[in-house]
């Protein structure tokens, strides 16, 4: 049993125990449904998610050019801890070097003061030395228990200067997986169209904190709505060259190709993440319906029958439904449908709703939406069953929502910085906390695709 | 008397000659002067009458590409359907597609920035299908004519208010 493993065991057992004691707590917790009783209480505890209490010690620099191996360490330091604190799995503990009252405590190899470390209030030490070498240098990570007073891993990172800001989003989702068992974000991307020039529109990508800005079409042309392949190495988009159609582009060649031309505006496209099936809508037919397209085929099932339009076609995590809106009962609305696009359901009866997205596993059990507000566009998260509409912005026109990949988090367009219709990319946590600009230098991105987890 | 018959027989023979003589100079000139004279009269004026009209239809037909061009058709905020002011409009360009079968239409759907951008590709589809509709019904064969939606990406009027959104809620016409 990994280590995560036994920590999760040991949660669920206070957790039984928990909802033993306090009266009422048991009913909330959902019908069995012939599950061991250890999954249903796995789920409780998912949704609430648990903050370990971490401190990063400063990475020692040992080798050549220490100044210089000091200074990239510091950098690898704050870019670990911002990850960690963006990750809502830990609170990061006395970040800044200068505040640490316990700066003398030592983190070396063999000789971590565990009861100095603990003393702060943390539960896991993050400790680790950078070594300098002519060619290639190589971080030494090690994290540990500090009420166990045990190693949990240890892993050596070669370290290229151009990729340091890879290399520490791969150190912290290691931080964030080896003691949580959950997979971490920091090393996902966020794909978005933003214009070129008045005419033009091309795609892009960025870290998930905005750093390292990649073109990736060149299409002399209007590229919009990109969606993710499941794994992470192409991009689906809509083109406005020709009657719009649907792409692919690849990001390792960098070349485009067709998809999907039929008449009409072909476009939205989304894949799901578990059986790699396809989705778009194409107006073909006279106006938008919805197909599906399984992965190594060319012929796609129609899945929707209206008289009016059917588009934004987004799976379910586990591939079984999809949500997409339709102007079938006059206002754009979010509806549910099985993926043989039987046993629809209606989710918003309010307003107009655009952009559903459903949250992934393993909280899939919200979709996030645009939906208009006294005129003005807002992002909204409801239950799949249409309850619990809330809205969790107000600052701005705020739109396009997307889901990391964890369910945590969620990427938007707002223009409340810019002004009406100077849009930029926002990320927030997927209760409405914590909103803040992710773009660095560049503006007027829109239609933000964040990436699965990624493994480049 | 063979004397007599001799001198008559040379003065026939010297009439026949001469007739003969005059017969030969007399014919060519005026036959061929007149029947060309007259032919090549008319055969100008025909010429000049055809590429006349043929002018006039260029012209016609350039000023047919322009006004088609020029139109727009506007719609009301979030809706397709063709509004009854501009109903003279479609039909103007379909007595003119009619007119000129050698043109092809292009009809591109535009929207206001309001909405998000899948809707709004949707919307402006649905806009170029509603007019692509009512030229069809108007006698356009529908193969005639293409469609186009840019969604909200080609605004005509920049501006975040109802004056500009009203300008850019429209379709345009192409033609080929």
């Amino acid at each position: 049993m990994r280590y995560w493993e036994h920590r999760r065991y040991y949660r669920q057992l206070i957790l039984i125990l928990s909802l033993g004691l306090a009266p009422g707590a048991a009913a909330q917790a959902p019908p069995s449904r012939g599950l061991p009783a250890g999954e249903v209480h796995l789920r409780i505890t998912s949704s609430r998610i648990q903050k370990y209490k971490i401190v990063v010690a400063p990475l020692t620099a040992e080798g050549l050019g220490v100044a210089e191996s000091s200074e990239l360490a510091a950098r690898i330091r704050e870019i670990v801890i911002d990850d960690l604190d963006y990750s809502l799995r830990f609170d990061v503990i006395n970040r800044r070097t200068d505040d640490l009252a316990f700066i003398s405590l030592s983190s070396a190899k063999d000789r971590v003061h565990f009861d100095g470390w603990q003393a702060t209030g943390a539960d896991y030490l993050v400790a680790g030395s950078l070594f300098a070498m002519d060619r290639q240098s190589m971080v030494d990570l090690r994290v540990y228990d500090l009420s166990l007073k045990e190693l949990v891993f240890l892993k050596n990172y070669p370290l290229e200067t151009a990729g340091l800001r890879r290399t520490a989003h791969r150190i912290s989702d290691d931080i964030v997986l080896n003691v949580t068992g959950e997979k971490g974000v920091a090393g996902t991307r966020i794909a978005f169209a933003m214009p070129t020039s008045e005419l033009n529109a091309e795609l892009f990508y960025c870290d998930y904190d905005g750093y390292n800005l990649t073109p990736v079409t060149s299409d002399s042309s209007i590229a919009k709505l990109p969606g993710w392949s499941p794994d992470g190495y192409s991009l689906a988009y809509t083109s406005l060259k020709g009657d719009v159609d649907l792409y692919l582009a690849d990001l390792r060649s960098h070349e485009s190709r067709l998809l999907q031309a039929a008449k009409g505006v072909d476009m939205a496209a989304n894949w799901c993440s578990r059986n790699g099936f396809l989705t778009f809508s194409s107006g073909f037919l006279g106006d938008q319906e919805i197909f599906y397209l399984p992965p190594g085929e060319n012929k796609p099932q129609r899945l929707t029958f209206s008289y009016a339009m059917d588009t934004e076609p987004f799976w379910s995590p586990s591939g079984d439904e999809l949500t997409f809106m339709s102007t079938r009962a006059g206002n754009p609305h979010i509806f549910i449908m099985g993926a043989d696009g039987l046993n629809l359901r209606r989710l918003t009866f309010e307003s107009r709703n655009t952009t559903p997205r459903w949250r992934p596993r393993p909280y899939g059990d919200k979709i996030v939406l645009t939906t208009e507000i006294s005129g003005v566009f807002q992002i909204a998260i409801i239950d799949i069953t249409g309850d619990n509409f809330v809205q969790l912005t107000t600052a701005g026109e705020n739109r396009d929502p997307t889901w990391s990949p964890d369910g945590l988090h969620i990427a938007f367009i707002s223009d409340r910085r810019g002004g009406r219709g100077n849009f930029e990319i926002f990320t927030m946590d997927w209760d409405g906390n914590t909103q803040r600009p992710l773009t660095k230098g560049f503006r007027k991105a829109r239609e933000p695709a964040w990436s699965p987890f990624l493994d480049w | 008397m063979k004397k007599t018959f001799l001198v008559l027989s040379f003065f026939v023979a010297s009439v026949l000659v001469v007739i003969g003589c005059h017969k030969k100079e007399v014919p060519p000139p005026p036959p061929p002067p007149p029947p060309p004279v007259v032919e090549k009269k008319p055969e100008p004026v025909k010429v000049d009458s055809t590429e006349i009209l043929a002018r006039i239809r260029r012209e016609k037909l350039s000023q047919a590409k322009q006004k088609i061009a020029a139109e727009r058709i506007y719609f009301d905020f979030d809706k397709s359907d063709i509004k009854p002011e501009f109903r003279n409009v479609l039909l103007g360009v379909a007595d003119l597609l009619k007119e000129f079968p050698e043109l092809r239409l292009r009809i591109e759907g535009h929207c206001d920035e309001r909405g998000t951008d899948a809707y709004n590709l949707g919307l402006g589809e649905r806009r170029c299908n509603s007019a692509k509709q009512f030229l069809s019904d108007a006698g356009v064969a529908e193969g005639r004519m293409d469609t186009k939606s840019w969604g909200e990406s080609r605004p005509a009027a920049m501006g975040h208010n109802e004056a500009a959104w009203s300008k850019n809620r429209r379709d345009e016409f192409i033609v080929e």
